[in-house]
């Protein structure tokens, strides 16, 4: 604990230096961010908490420096992640500076030396991010060079290891450890209305993109064990994937095709099968002031790309898989968030705005907004085929229809909202929600319901209503109160909830908020907190219960387990 | 144009040097042989009622026990660690025990850890999920197994049935020795368990719930301590004076159904399994 709070004072001095240096017309300017956020946890087996804690004080902390001049940017991250926030897998524990990079720009060209993060198209076959919270950091080590030869081309070639927690030690300091595989890739973008005038007075605009991505992984043994005796898979050291885009949009007109193809990849995600993965995407969408639609389509096989095969959890994966689920910011609407599925799915995504101006009947005096959203998500339709021994790895998996769905829905989620300014100084936000989501699939167990007039079942059912209302009779002064409730006959039944938010002078925020579960377990998840916010610092204080459920951010989720005590959040961007 | 032409070439370069490899069926297994060993291996599966790969699994298990009836020892743990996994049916037995929360923690389990995952000898591996633990995927258990039946044992274990008229019906007495095959130079502790297989009850198997799957190797108690006793290895070639253990088998523990599993480990590092052996109650010894 001394140790953690002298090295954060050094990262606080840190910042008012680089905040002090951060002056426009500098020929080198610091910048930077420190976010912290700790924990001093209580035992609460009610809500079912660890009956111990190894620490009394938990804490992510990270601290990113740039150097920016105007050919060179370099920068660094520090993180202290020795005793890490409840919920996160035990190699993300840690400490040091696991990202740095250097990155080079002249005229057409940048070279990026280091730790970088990258996506190709939608990141059917490369996406590399950081996404802290979901504890997801698969940056890649190596280098990228970014071309623009001519108006309307862009090039990219890269190559480097990918990050996997702390897979830096004394033996590996650079990171550079070949055991554990490499990604190597390219993308070209051609833009067409860059060459075309007529194309951009009339904003027609047109973008080709093709992408390749290679992983290479040496073989190590696998076994597996059938009728025939024990075999040893023969598994490729390269599994190369290829990705093709073409968008198109005039106006408001937004029309985007994908298309991606994976070679053989036996891994622990799809059980060791050799079948080839795919990826076709069909997004359209329409725009303009008032209004707005989207609708688009996805089916993915086998498109699970990790540059470890036999890892599992969040880590190592090269891809993401956009998510077809709105992410939602009501808790009990967040309550069933729903993951990507990798081994496959069909999804489905919908969603339409309009406003009805102000003047009109439906709009009142300051206007309506309304929104609709639906998404759904089934199974793909498999025949799974057996082969050496009667099992099936080491063969092509299944076979599956491309237009086939399976026995499993796996999730449906259809709301409405509304929104209104009713006065000046007040508004109201309401929204109904139903909502489908298979247990089984994403969580990887189904809860036996335990309440009086419970159906238990794979598919947990749910109506969410939802009313936010928010208040502000001066500019200085701000109310916001929140009533959610859920109802269901699965899992742990019936969940009410209540938040109060009041700010002050737009710097000072307090919130008390309760979450309680009607039927099974009877619990109050009760929080209240503190926020002050002055010129780029932020920093919040807050005690209560947190509730164990799924973080989910892009259709990749995180277990968060249940957790009570004083959490102090800091962060200063300069 | 010429550094186009250049950066063009660069990148198709790339693309050439990232190249691909398809395996066409019929190439993609070969067979693997395992010679006569004495070394018997102890894969621990961390399972539940409710984890709905936990049979995948359990198949992988059973295909290993098939292979090597004789090389193989499998137990089936329950504990309270990972959310509702084990969080029995109403009406049906409780299989979870405390000291499978412990080897749980001792491993690095978290809270977070899905089911299923094994332990094979509770050895260090590469193929581990966490780089450098001990807790592994299902997919590489056959793989660990073989690995570990490779190395040739240096001790090993045997244990005996002993006939003893004055105790209940519902008690066995069971005698256990070690003998030294080379020179050890660590602490060694002995664990003696007891395991039941056939018990018919529900269990998640791939989204459907079976209620009338036969769990096997479930492990009943750990019959002298979470982490056993010190034992004190005798000369290379010598066998230990037995030591003895009596088990009551409890209700609705099912007795012929029951085995005796002892393993001897690593006292320092709290694993490496050196030996391990199982005997069905209804035989007398495992010589």
């Amino acid at each position: 604990m001394k140790r953690f709070l002298t090295t954060l004072l050094c990262c606080v001095l840190l910042s008012a230096l680089g905040t002090a240096q951060a002056q426009e017309g500098q020929g080198v300017t610091l910048s930077g961010s420190l976010q912290t956020d700790m924990l001093f946890p209580e035992v609460d087996t009610l809500i079912g908490t660890p009956d111990h804690y190894d620490a009394n004080f938990l804490s992510n902390t990270f601290l990113d420096l740039t150097l920016s001049s105007q050919y060179v940017t370099a920068g660094a991250r520090l993180e202290l992640l020795n005793n890490p926030l409840p919920g996160f897998e035990s190699a993300y524990a840690g400490a040091g500076i696991p990202h740095f990079y250097v990155t080079g720009r002249y005229k057409m060209v940048e070279l990026t030396v280091g730790d970088f993060y990258e996506q190709f198209g939608s990141g059917f076959i490369l996406r590399s991010y950081e996404d802290r919270p979901l504890a997801i950091d698969n940056a890649l080590r190596g280098a990228r060079l970014s071309v623009n030869p001519y108006k309307g081309i862009r090039i990219k070639a890269l190559g480097g290891m990918q990050r996997k927690y702390w897979n830096f030690n004394s033996s590996n300091g650079f990171g550079f450890d070949y055991s554990k595989g490499a990604v190597m890739g390219a993308d070209l973008e051609l833009s067409f209305e860059e060459w075309i005038p007529q194309m951009m007075e009339n904003d027609y605009r047109l973008l080709f993109g093709a992408s390749y991505v290679s992983k290479y992984e040496p073989e190590t043994d696998i076994y597996f064990g059938g009728v025939d005796g024990l075999q040893r898979l023969n598994l490729p050291e390269f599994v190369g994937a290829a990705d093709f885009r073409i968008n198109f949009s005039k106006g408001g007109w937004n029309v985007l095709a994908e298309y991606a193809y994976k070679a053989n990849d036996p891994s622990f995600d799809n059980g060791y099968i050799y079948k080839p993965g795919s990826a076709v995407m069909l997004s359209a969408s329409y725009s303009q002031r008032g209004m707005s639609f989207l609708v688009q389509a996805k089916r993915s096989d086998n498109m699970s790309f990790r540059s470890s095969r036999s890892q599992s959890g969040s880590a190592a994966f090269i891809n993401n898989l956009p998510a077809f689920s709105m992410t939602h910011t009501y808790a009990l609407a967040a309550m069933y968030p729903y993951a990507t599925q990798p081994d496959g799915e069909w999804a489905f995504q919908a969603e339409a705005r309009y406003n009805f101006k102000r003047g009109t009947p439906l709009g009142g005096k300051y206007g309506t907004n309304t929104r609709i959203t639906a998404s759904y998500i089934h199974s793909l339709d498999k025949e799974w085929i057996r082969g050496v021994g009667g099992v099936y790895q080491g063969t092509d998996g299944y076979t599956s229809k491309f237009f086939g769905f399976g026995d499993d829905m796996y999730y449906l989620d259809v709301n409405v909202e509304i929104s209104k300014k009713l006065h000046r100084t007040f508004q109201f936000t309401a929204m109904y929600m139903y909502q489908i989501y298979n247990q089984t699939v994403v969580e990887g167990h189904m809860h036996e319901s335990n309440f009086a007039g419970a159906k238990p079942g794979d598919l947990v059912k749910s109506n969410i209503a939802i009313l936010e209302l928010v208040y502000k009779p001066i500019s200085k002064v701000g109310m916001r109160a929140e009533v959610q409730y859920l109802h269901t006959k699965q899992d742990r039944g019936q969940w009410v909830y209540a938040l109060y938010e009041l700010s002050l002078f737009h710097d000072l925020m307090i919130e008390i908020s309760d979450m309680y579960n009607i039927d099974e377990t009877k619990q109050h998840y009760y929080k209240a907190s503190v926020a002050y916010s002055w010129g780029a610092h932020r920093v919040q204080v807050a005690y209560g219960r947190t509730r164990a459920g799924y973080n989910c951010s892009g259709g990749v989720c995180r277990y968060v387990p249940a957790s009570k005590g004083l959490t102090v959040s800091y962060n200063v961007n300069f | 144009m010429s550094m186009l032409k250049h950066f063009i070439i660069s990148l198709c370069a790339v693309v050439a040097f990232a190249a691909c490899e398809v395996i066409p069926e019929g190439e993609r297994s070969e067979p693997v042989v395992v010679g006569e060993t004495r070394r018997v291996v102890l894969l621990e599966e961390f399972t539940g009622v409710r984890c709905t790969n936990c049979p995948s699994a359990a198949r992988i298990a059973h295909d290993l026990l098939a292979e090597y009836p004789d090389n193989l020892v499998v137990v089936g743990m329950h504990g309270t660690n990972t959310g509702t996994y084990g969080e029995p049916f109403e009406g049906e037995q409780d299989f979870r025990i405390s000291e499978v929360n412990e080897y749980f923690l001792a491993v690095g389990g978290t809270p977070t850890q899905g089911y299923p995952c094994g332990m094979v000898n509770r050895a260090v591996s590469d193929n581990a999920i966490d780089p450098d633990g001990i807790l592994l995927n299902y997919d590489v258990w056959a793989t660990e197994v073989v690995r570990a039946l490779l190395v040739p044992p240096v001790a090993d274990l045997y244990i005996e049935r002993v006939d003893d008229a004055s105790l209940p019906d519902s008690v066995v007495k069971v005698a256990v020795s070690v003998e030294s095959l080379e020179a050890i130079d660590h602490q060694v502790s002995l664990v003696v368990e007891l395991v039941e297989d056939g018990i018919i009850g529900s269990q998640v198997d791939d989204g459907v719930t079976n209620p009338n799957y036969e769990h096997n190797h479930v492990l009943r108690t750990v019959v002298n301590g979470t982490w056993g006793e010190s034992v004190t290895m005798p000369e290379v070639g010598q066998t230990s004076t037995p030591r003895e253990f009596e088990i009551t088998i409890r209700d609705p523990w099912v007795k012929d159904n029951c085995s005796v599993v002892a393993y001897i480990y690593n006292s320092e590092t709290r694993g490496d399994v050196m030996q391990a052996a199982i005997l069905p109650l209804g035989e007398a010894s495992t010589h």
